[in-house]
């Protein structure tokens, strides 16, 4: 027996009956600057796309509006002040509250984090509600997409931007849902994109409402 | 040894900070819808044009640098996005300063 024990300990692992030692990769080391990524490398590639392309379109918007100035400052008159600036607020608190759920932290806080990004998502919801009103509202004025070209990219540009909240909706309930298992980088990045959907409609809101009524 | 970048903020100050970023957020929001009011058929349209974009890129760049943690990632990071920032904020700026008051 002992010999065969000796034999056993000097054969590889593969061809031996013992079970191959498993040891716990290290956790990888913190960065030497303390710097790190928000959620996957990868996905910032995506959310910077995502804003350059919205860029453009903005930046196509305002070329368009130095062409008709007076068509972008009569039909902005048509929007309401109102449901934007609610929608504005709503989608802040929104990410006030997914900004909480990142800094809780802790095994103890996952009802509370679970909560804080419930609150959002529910938040995100009634975005879409007021925007619906919205849409309802002009539509039962007559204002739809083929209007003219001022409201071509209202609808457009605004409705891009509901797929994402509510793209940005379901991802938060798949991370409330997902807790406490969701690593920390799921959750952050879960996060990045919620805040990159506010910050959107932030310059969203002045460019649509406020600025072609000053054209 | 917990690097910086891992070390949590103390909670009370960051909840502190998230909360005073939401109400500056929002009281600008606001401030802006009032302005734009005030000064729809004023001559000086051209300015507000360039202020209300200004601010509203300006809160787009603190909701990145704060909410979505910018200000602990690499600078290449930060910097890639700050750059995004006024890159758009330039131009735009530009463009409908040029246009405002036109009509």
């Amino acid at each position: 027996v002992t010999a065969d024990a000796s034999v056993a300990r000097e054969l590889p692992d593969f061809l031996s009956d013992r079970t191959p030692r498993r040891t716990p990769a290290p956790p990888p080391a913190p960065p030497a600057s303390g710097r790190r990524i928000p959620g996957e490398a990868g996905l910032w590639v995506f959310l910077l796309g995502d804003l350059t392309l919205f860029g453009v379109f903005f930046i196509a918007f305002v070329v368009t509006m130095s062409a008709q100035p007076e068509l972008w400052a009569t039909s902005a008159t048509a929007l309401h002040d109102w449901p934007g600036m609610t929608n504005t607020v709503v989608l802040l608190t929104a990410s006030f509250l997914v900004a909480r759920a990142v800094s809780t932290r802790g095994a103890p806080r996952v009802r509370a984090r679970r909560g804080l990004l419930l609150g959002a998502a529910g938040l995100g919801v009634l975005f879409v509600l007021v925007k619906a009103g919205e849409y309802a509202a002009l539509a039962a004025a007559g204002i739809t997409p083929g209007t003219n070209l001022f409201f071509t990219y209202y609808f457009v540009l605004t409705g891009i931007h509901l797929a994402h909240v509510a793209i940005g909706i379901v991802v938060l309930v798949v991370c409330a849902t997902r807790l406490p298992s969701a690593t920390p980088s799921f959750v952050e990045g879960s996060a990045s994109y919620w805040h990159m959907v506010d910050l959107l409609w932030i310059i969203l809101f002045p460019l649509l409402y406020l600025v072609g009524r000053l054209a | 040894m917990i690097a910086q970048a891992e070390r949590p903020e103390p909670s009370a100050n960051s909840f502190r900070s998230d909360l005073t970023l939401l109400l500056v957020l929002a009281l600008t929001t606001v401030l802006g819808v009032l302005v734009v009011e005030a000064h729809v058929s004023d001559s000086a349209r051209q300015i507000w044009v360039s202020v209300i974009l200004g601010i509203g890129f300006a809160k787009a760049a603190a909701i990145g640098v704060w909410y979505m943690r910018l200000r602990r990632a690499p600078l290449l990071l930060l910097g890639g996005f700050l750059v995004w920032a006024a890159a758009f904020a330039a131009v735009l700026v530009v463009l409908a300063s040029m246009t405002a008051g036109r009509s």
